[in-house]
């Protein structure tokens, strides 16, 4: 089926970045819109016209408050205003669809969700329709759009998070996610990949001294530039955590009778929400996960994790380098404070003397957080696998290095181009003395 | 109305229903179509543009009836606030225009007789006016305050008592509709509609800001300039 199409915006070529910011037309197109997806659907709706009204004005306040004013930014912003208009009405609600008891929930993304189909309709159409007038982009619709499985996890996830409409819509759209911070538009500008030549990497190696196929103890390792004071390391670059995450919900998964394997596992579900993991059981066995789904997970993780959590081979050499030569060390959270503060402990208690002190004071859950205020960020260094965190560092100015999994260095290509790359601790450049 | 074919009655009559408390009903065409005419519904769901020019005719239809009165009415279209502020006889005016407007917004919200005092609502305007001489952003707020201590909108005789809210998200629509920028293409039919949807949200500032008149008087004009 294809989407269900809002001829409104033809109606006023030209005038729908504008328009879009009354509630009278707002309210028109979007009635309209409800009336095409019905017809399409054979779906009926009550619409709240006031919840309406509030999701509009809240939207707008929105709107006006992180505008932005350069050129540039303006294109980019198209794509954040829709997918906040998104979030606006999932929060409001101003639908709700007659459903009948002959309907199947699962067979079309619009028998799914039949109002998160409508709201996701209308805010696509209305930014192609500005996308097309004011940018002379033609948009088209994603074959995400009519996943059913990205729906299931589109609805769980936005019940729990409705932030989250942002980057969903951004799929639904068929343009890259930004899953962090999704709702400031700040943060994401600051999020995009650098250009070329704009990182610092290359200063932080001694030139013609990368990592060679040789040994890790005899790689001739370059040095950190003298002006580094401080490095910061993302926790999932410590210790073997993501392959006991991976490796115990792998296992978990397949007590539910579904089998799925390591690599599909870290792809899907490292570094994402747990409850798309509940999403793709009952999709896969056909009946809704337990409640307890996720503490129970929980459970089994810490209890792997006390059993077999270990610190990367050459790290507590580094740790040492790095104590010796007075540069701070602080560590990097991924985002859970309560399983990053366990995992920090157990850490700790591996290291030689079983302090946390090893790892830096304070752990930080944003890359340009408070921690870097008093200091030059020119002068930090951030240790991570994952580019996105990366690619933040560089924009905020710091020095990066990017360490990737067994089988060696990946091709530079794209934004984590310009990382420096490490294959393992063994080759981490040391202080300089 | 009399240009618009029988299924397009239907059609039209499945959106507007329930248009009491700000509810709008759609229902798919099919279903309220009888099959010999299915093809013609589908055609017109395919040609929205001509389905979207109908809806707005009957909104225009239904909504024009609360302004019947030739008197609130200029020769190119309705009053606004400072336009009535500023003239000597502003208050006969407003009076039987709000008496329009606060009937049919207060319709929306509840159920039951009431009655809608046009000489109270023409004492709310002059008392509002003379307050605000020194300043005159102030006159939504005070206009508002004197429309509700005024009680414009009362119990009729035998009737139940007004509800209070109901009474007071009339008010806020008949302010917002009072500032609400128009154009030669702005379509009066709705635009009490839309004020009466977004009078919540300045309810809801009412609520947290009632000692703060300035704050106020910048909730209602943001939220008239989004309308």
């Amino acid at each position: 089926m294809s989407r269900p199409a809002l001829s409104i915006v033809r109606n006023r070529a030209g005038e729908v970045k504008r328009d879009v910011r009354r509630l009278r037309w707002f309210r028109r197109a979007f009635l309209e819109q409800v009336a095409s997806v019905s017809g399409h659907t054979r779906t009926g709706y009550d619409v709240d016209t006031a919840r309406l009204a509030g999701a509009f004005l809240t939207w707008s306040k929105e709107i006006d408050r992180q505008k932005p004013s350069a050129e540039a930014d303006k294109r980019p912003f198209v794509d954040f205003a829709a997918g906040l208009m998104l979030r606006e009405l999932i929060v409001a609600g101003p639908l709700t669809a007659r459903r009948s008891g002959s309907d199947d929930p699962g067979a079309e993304p619009h028998a799914f969700w039949p109002e998160g189909y409508a709201y996701v309709t209308f805010c696509l159409n209305i930014r192609d329709a500005v996308l097309q007038q004011t940018y002379h982009e033609t948009a088209g619709t994603s074959a995400t759009f009519h996943d059913l499985r990205t729906w299931w996890s589109f609805r769980e996830n936005v019940a729990e998070d409705p932030r989250l409409a942002l980057p969903f819509l951004e799929l639904f759209a068929g343009i890259s996610p930004v899953w962090t911070r999704p709702d400031s538009f700040l943060a994401r500008r600051e999020a995009k990949p650098a250009p070329v030549g704009a990182g610092k990497l290359r200063l932080v190696w001694n030139e013609g001294q990368g990592p060679t196929a040789e040994g890790p103890r005899d790689l001739a390792r370059g040095t950190l530039d003298p002006s580094v004071s401080l490095v910061i390391f993302d926790l999932a670059t410590l210790s073997n955590y993501s392959d006991i995450y991976v490796t115990a919900l792998a296992g978990y998964i397949q007590d539910f009778g579904t089998s799925i394997n390591l690599d599909e596992t870290r792809e899907r579900f490292l570094r994402a929400p747990l409850n798309l993991a509940m999403t793709y059981v009952a999709l896969k066995t056909g009946q809704v996960c337990p409640s307890a789904f996720i503490s129970r997970f929980k459970d089994i993780l810490a209890e792997r994790r006390e059993q077999d959590l270990q610190l990367l081979p050459g790290i507590q050499s580094v740790l040492k380098d790095l104590s010796a030569a007075s540069v701070d060390i602080a560590v990097l959270s991924t985002g859970d404070a309560e399983e990053d503060a366990a995992v920090l402990g157990r850490l700790s208690r591996l290291t030689p003397g079983g302090s946390a002190s090893g790892f830096g004071d304070v752990l930080l859950d944003d890359v340009g957080g408070g921690l870097l205020d008093d200091r030059a960020v020119a002068s930090c260094v951030l240790v991570s696998d994952d580019r996105q965190k990366l690619i933040a560092a560089r924009k905020a100015g710091m020095w990066t290095i990017r360490l990737v999994g067994e089988g060696g260095p990946e091709k530079p290509s794209g934004a984590g181009s310009q990382d420096f790359v490490i294959d393992s601790f063994f080759s981490f450049p040391g202080p300089a003395l | 109305m009399s240009g618009i074919s029988p299924p397009l009655n239907d059609i039209l009559r499945g959106i507007r229903s329930g248009m009491t408390a700000g509810r709008i009903a759609i229902t798919p065409f099919r279903e309220i179509v009888p099959p010999p005419v299915r093809g013609f519904v589908g055609d017109l769901v395919s040609g929205v543009d001509f389905f979207a020019n109908k809806v707005d005719r009957a909104s225009s239809f239904v909504a024009r009836n609360f302004m019947d009165s030739d008197r609130v009415w200029r020769r190119d279209g309705c009053w606004t606030l400072g336009e009535l502020a500023a003239r000597p006889d502003g208050d006969s005016i407003f009076a039987p225009l709000a008496h329009g407007v606060l009937r049919s917004a207060y319709r929306r919200f509840a159920t039951g007789e009431f009655l809608v005092s046009e000489m109270r609502a023409s004492l709310a305007f002059s008392q509002a006016v003379a307050v605000s001489d020194r300043d005159h952003s102030l006159l939504p707020v005070e206009l508002l305050r004197r429309l509700l201590d005024g009680e414009v909108i009362h119990r009729a005789p035998f009737g139940e008592p007004v509800e209070g809210e109901a009474a007071r998200l009339s008010a806020i629509a008949l302010i917002l509709w009072l500032l609400a920028d128009r154009t030669p293409q702005t379509e009066d039919n709705d635009l009490l509609d839309v004020c009466c949807d977004a009078a919540g949200h300045i309810d809801r500032h009412l609520s947290v800001e009632t000692s703060d008149p300035a704050a106020i008087v910048v909730a209602i004009s943001e939220c008239a300039r989004l309308i």
